[in-house]
């Protein structure tokens, strides 16, 4: 019970692992479009062979 | 045998590498500025030889023989480091090998670092492909070494070269563009390793090697360090050497490190204009660290002797040393409206951005989204890792330096020019300081964090990985001798059969007279030219040039015998050539339908366009 509650996260570290998850999402989500243009050429070549 | 001469040109940049170290080192030990770290000792060596080499060759392109000179220069850096030689190569090997003394987590990050640098080595040995290098980053040198040095008003942009775009001219004095990319590819070798030494600072090795990884793994990176032929590597390297080399204003308080904390920075502001507001945010950390006017002064003569002369030559040039932008204050009679309207929008000095706009500079998180592309993706773990900052920074003299640097320097660029790519040479600097944050998470127990950090560097890593991969694929099969270097360049370098076409055409003409450009990427054209399209070219004024008869009286005066529309002119100065068309003065002599890239050549789309090619007739 003790161990379980040692390794449960505090607040501070819910609060930076949300950062860190939501700051990368937000990020590449700035280049949808350029990755968009890049990887559609691509895919479409991988589906047509 | 193309691979033999890509690796040969890579050896080639190596001897340089330990002959600029050999000759900096030297300086050092003279002047009793022998870091305690032996890596760091080696960095400041590189720097100081280099820009003692870049301090030797800009007299050099004043005089007629800039090929003697260039080879003159190299001998006497090497005369005058042979002593060292040894040392210096000797303690290279034996910091390769500490690479390889570590956890298998470490050595398998040393031989990830070394194979991503040879991978990106290799690629940087492709034909130059480089949109602004093609426009003036490569075409500027080459023009000295056709022309001589003089002011070219017409590629107006080669005012903007600076102290860096040296060592591309001796690559191009010694007869060899790949030499010059593998030049500006070795200042993103120093860059990391320097990144790795300031990380070093605050956290183990495993950390600093991730660090460099990271670093060389970042899109903006392996663009800049195997295609852009950009100098921007060697300011990274240059603004984190100066921030290594800054912090240790305490153990060497001498005069001489004033001196070269303001060498550092001087040879960062005479690389490019942006690099006066590092320099100046460097000046603040030293002035913090040494509160000492005298010192102060003596960062300031290092500054002028380093990187004052590209300022110098402008000035002298034109009346405007960091021209075009004080040309209407310093001289309004001299101005080209419409060029410097263009000029300020390209480069974003012309943007006012809003606080928070502004403050995103340091995340490196300010994205214009109006311009989107790759060459703004400078990555997410800085802003995803600052607020870990808390956990690593104290108050010491190297985290006081490196964070007056990044951030003072960052929002500076900020406020300037509104560019988020200009913040590029800061990354080395912002990623050892978040990596030593994210080392504190062992140490904290925070297993949450601690694996999503780890996960979310790894994915960064592969996806930097492919990218690179996907990106270079074309310019490694080349330098690697599996296609040839004319199907890489109709493929891949933009305009090329635009440039090939002028070339083919107007080299059976006879002798004489100029050809009037409007295509950006002139650095292939083998005819004499002048670069025409008013957004760039200061001699182009479409004020000046609104009636047929000033243009007749404009081709007379530059000695125009030749214009290549492609396909058409540009919108400002279009109609009275078309004028000239219509009424025979001039007159097409040959056209072609070719095929080039639509848009960022980075998304391949191609589009046919055509091609004329008109004769002036008096």
């Amino acid at each position: 019970m003790n161990q379980a509650k040692l390794q449960r996260p505090t607040w501070i570290e819910v609060a930076i692992c949300s950062w860190i998850l939501f700051a990368q999402v937000w990020y590449y989500l700035q280049f949808s479009e350029q990755f968009h243009s890049v990887l559609s050429p691509l895919l479409r070549k991988v589906w047509h062979y | 045998m193309a691979l033999l001469a890509s690796l040969a040109a890579l050896l080639a940049v190596g001897l340089f590498a330990l002959i600029a170290a050999a000759l900096g080192h030297r300086i050092l030990r003279l002047s009793s500025l022998e870091s305690v770290s032996e890596a760091e000792n080696l960095l400041c060596s590189a720097a100081v030889g280099v820009i003692c080499i870049g301090l030797l060759l800009f007299p050099i392109q004043m005089l007629g023989h800039i090929r003697t000179g260039v080879i003159a220069v190299i001998v006497l850096s090497l005369l005058l480091g042979l002593g060292n030689f040894m040392t210096v190569l000797e303690k290279v090997l034996r910091l390769l090998r500490n690479c390889f003394l570590g956890s298998r987590l470490e050595n398998f990050l040393a031989i990830a670092t070394l194979a991503v640098l040879l991978t990106e080595g290799l690629a940087a040995m492709a034909p130059l492909a480089g949109s602004d290098a093609l426009h003036y980053h490569f075409t500027a040198p080459r023009l000295i070494l056709l022309l001589g040095f003089h002011p070219n008003f017409f590629l107006s942009t080669s005012f903007l070269t600076g102290q860096s775009h040296l060592l591309i001219l001796a690559g191009l004095a010694l007869g060899s563009s790949q030499l010059a990319m593998g030049l500006l590819f070795l200042g993103g070798v120093l860059a990391a390793v320097a990144c790795a030494c300031l990380v070093r600072r605050w956290a183990s090795r495993q950390w600093a090697l991730t660090a460099a990884l990271t670093f060389l793994l970042t899109p903006v990176t392996f663009w800049q360090i195997s295609s852009a032929g950009a100098p921007d590597m060697w300011m990274a390297f240059f603004v984190t050497v100066g921030v290594l080399v800054i912090s240790q204003s305490k153990n060497l308080p001498h005069a001489s490190h004033a001196v070269l904390s303001g060498a550092l920075a001087g040879a960062l502001a005479g690389a490019k204009y942006t690099g006066c507001i590092i320099a100046a945010s460097m000046a603040v950390a030293y002035v913090w660290e040494s509160r000492s006017i005298r010192k102060l002064l003596l960062f300031f003569l290092g500054s002028l002797i380093s990187g004052v002369w590209p300022y110098a030559r402008n000035f002298a040039w034109t009346g405007d040393p960091v021209f075009p932008f004080l040309l209407r204050h310093l001289s309004p009679g001299k101005l080209n409206a419409f060029a410097l309207a263009s000029y300020l929008a390209e480069t974003g000095a012309g943007q006012h951005l809003s606080f928070w706009q502004i403050l995103k500079f340091p995340l490196f998180a300010a994205i214009d989204t109006q311009h989107p592309g790759f060459w703004q993706f400078l990555g997410p773990l800085v802003l995803c890792f600052a607020p870990l900052l808390i956990l690593a920074v104290r108050n010491t003299t190297a985290w006081r330096v490196a964070l007056t640097v990044w951030i003072l320097s960052a929002l500076g660029i900020g406020v300037s020019s509104g560019m988020s790519r200009y913040v590029f040479p800061l990354l080395p600097c912002a990623l050892a300081g978040v990596f030593a944050g994210v080392s504190h998470l062992a140490t904290r127990g925070w297993r949450a964090a601690k694996y999503i950090s780890a996960a979310t560097i790894s994915g960064f890593l592969l996806f930097g990985a492919a990218g690179l991969l996907f990106y270079d694929r074309a310019a490694l099969l080349v330098a690697g001798g599996f296609t040839s270097q004319d199907e890489y360049m109709r493929e891949h370098v933009p305009e090329y059969e635009k440039t090939e076409f002028v070339n083919r055409v107007l080299s059976e003409k006879e002798a004489g007279g100029k050809t009037l450009v409007f295509m950006r990427h002139v650095f292939y054209l083998r005819v004499p030219f002048l670069y025409g399209d008013p957004s760039a070219s200061w001699a182009v004024d479409p004020s000046e040039l609104q009636t047929p008869e000033e243009w007749q009286a404009f081709f007379q005066a530059h000695d125009i015998r030749w214009v290549v529309r492609s396909p058409e002119y540009p919108e400002a100065i279009a109609a009275p050539l078309k004028q000239l068309e219509t009424s025979g003065q001039l007159s097409p002599i040959a056209r072609s339908e070719i095929s080039d890239f639509q848009g960022s050549r980075v998304y391949g789309q191609r589009q046919t366009v055509a091609v004329t090619i008109l004769q002036v007739n008096h």
